[in-house]
């Protein structure tokens, strides 16, 4: 009775896992996963990449709604990788191909106005400004190698109202990794300045490189 | 004691608690004081920890329900996430919310608070900044002579009436009844400060048509919140008068409703002095219900 019970629950537990898959995101520096701290093209050391996915869903080629994530704002931090796997529900879907990821890169305005709130959306989490309210959407620090010195650099790249409201959705064909191309960022990145941590045009213009760093590894 | 009302005795305890800055010196309340309508009178800039100075003369606290923006500059859109500014500010209070939550947890005066308020003694900081915010919005100033002439309660003499009518031809547009204020974000003419040569709302917006624009202030309660203005520089009413008066400082953002200038004789002034002291609340500075919570602060005494 004791193994037929045991035996019951390890194939339960087998079908649950099967009933669940995630996809990943993943920071890379050309072509290898970004190892934090890790100096590259001897030019760049991140230390710290966090920030927001809102509303994930999965949508088919008819834009038909195939799934719905149950948390709207997901922290992800690189110094966490549990962070960066996020699960989806396989078993509503009969086949990943042409499915389609959507989602928003920061918090939306709306949430903005809502005051205070937990979990991932706690200001404790260091992606709240204190000076001028508002989420971080994306933080990227590390330093830079700049004629021989290293530099610090501090991307605190938010803002929720007009002009200068950086909240993006992308959408990408659906695969179980998803690549922040860090190398890529750092190329077509527009400003020069090594700190960037109010909103305005500035922050706008690196949200959108960062958006356009992540790509379906497929 | 009810939800509410034990949130509110909860963020009223941490409103007057030196806890929740980094050398428990400083609360809330240093710098603003109920007898002071919640401002700071007597000081043009705020004072913070360790004898620190700060850029602005802190506002007072009240009706805060109908503000859509705090801070001179706007800066903080909405209540709650409003307080982390002071707290986490070098020169004001220079604490971290992840240290005041250690210190809220090991004391014991807060988890049966928290317990009170909230169902459990669980200590987050959406809870405390909730708190903070429930006991800010009971701070309602709406019992004047003013509030009273409007119920007919109470008759306003003629000087008053006089005053009145001055306050209606030349003040109304950006202090608007019932609130006195529209909370909108307008240049006054103030010369730029030469201490700090704030620049008020552009430093928010990134827009150079907000420079120099500050916060309309309420008149309610004027007589316990000198001196005025954002940085303090006039301790007087009679010296804002003259600045609307004679001293505006022309420049391509100044208030539109200030272009032509206000003209006010000198007994004009006296009157419309006279109908903005019946805007002060003594009720409201005097109410205890707002004052320092002896009942769990000095619970022994």
């Amino acid at each position: 009775m004791k193994g037929f019970l045991i035996g019951t629950l390890v194939v339960c537990s087998s079908i649950f896992v099967q009933a669940q898959t995630h996809f990943k995101i993943n920071a890379t520096y050309a072509n290898s996963t970004l190892v934090l701290d890790s100096l590259y093209d001897n030019t760049y050391a991140i230390n710290t990449l966090r920030f927001y996915l809102s509303d994930i869903v999965l949508i088919d080629t008819n834009d038909s709604l195939i799934y719905t994530h149950p948390k709207r704002h997901v922290l992800v931090d690189l110094k966490h990788p549990t962070s960066q796997e996020v699960y989806v529900h396989d078993s509503l879907f009969d086949s990943k191909a042409n499915l389609r990821l959507h989602f928003g890169i920061g918090i939306d305005s709306t949430t903005n106005s809502k005051g205070a709130m937990a979990g991932d959306l706690d200001p404790i989490n260091g992606m709240y400004w204190t000076w001028q309210s508002g989420y971080i959407n994306v933080k990227i620090e590390g330093t830079k190698q700049l004629e021989g010195k290293s530099e610090e650099f501090q991307f605190h790249l938010g803002g929720f109202t007009a002009p200068y409201n950086t909240y993006r959705t992308i959408t990408r064909p659906y695969s179980s990794i998803l690549d922040i191309k860090m190398d890529q960022f750092f190329e077509q990145m527009t400003w020069e300045r090594l700190y960037i941590m109010r909103p305005g045009e500035e922050a706008v213009d690196l949200i959108k490189e960062f958006c356009t760093s992540i790509h379906s590894s497929l | 004691m009810e939800a509410t009302a034990a949130k509110t005795l909860l963020g009223r305890t941490l409103f007057y608690d030196p806890l929740l800055s980094a050398d428990n010196t400083i609360s809330c309340a240093s710098c603003h004081s109920p007898y002071n309508a919640f401002a700071h009178t007597d000081h043009k800039l705020s004072h913070g920890i360790r004898d620190s100075i700060g850029t602005r003369n802190a506002p007072a606290l009240f009706n805060l329900a109908w503000q859509p923006k705090l801070m001179w500059d706007g800066a903080s859109h909405h209540l709650d996430m409003q307080a982390l500014a002071p707290i986490t500010h070098p020169g004001e209070m220079a604490e971290s919310i992840e240290n005041i939550l250690k210190k809220l947890v090991s004391s014991n005066t807060y988890p049966p608070l928290f317990q009170d308020a909230y169902g459990n003694d669980s200590i987050t900081s959406q809870r405390i900044l909730k708190a903070l915010t429930q006991f800010q919005l009971t701070l309602v100033s709406s019992n004047a002579k003013y509030d009273r002439v409007k119920l007919n309660k109470d008759t306003f003499t003629s000087q008053e009436i006089s005053g009145y009518k001055l306050y209606q031809a030349n003040c109304k547009l950006c202090h608007a009844e019932p609130l006195f204020s529209t909370y909108s974000f307008k240049n006054n003419g103030l010369a730029p400060d030469t201490n700090n040569y704030d620049i008020g709302r552009y430093n928010v917006t990134n827009d150079p048509k907000d420079s120099f624009f500050f916060k309309i202030p309420s008149l309610r309660n004027l007589s316990y919140t000198y001196p005025y203005m954002h940085d303090g520089r006039y301790r007087k009413l009679r010296e804002v008068l003259n600045h609307y008066t004679s001293i505006i400082t022309s420049n391509n953002n100044l208030s539109l409703e200030l272009k032509n200038g206000i003209s006010l004789t000198t007994n004009d002034k006296a009157d419309l002095i006279a109908f903005l002291l019946t805007l002060n609340d003594i009720d409201f500075i005097f109410n205890t219900d707002n004052t320092f919570p002896r009942e769990t602060l000095l619970p022994q005494e």
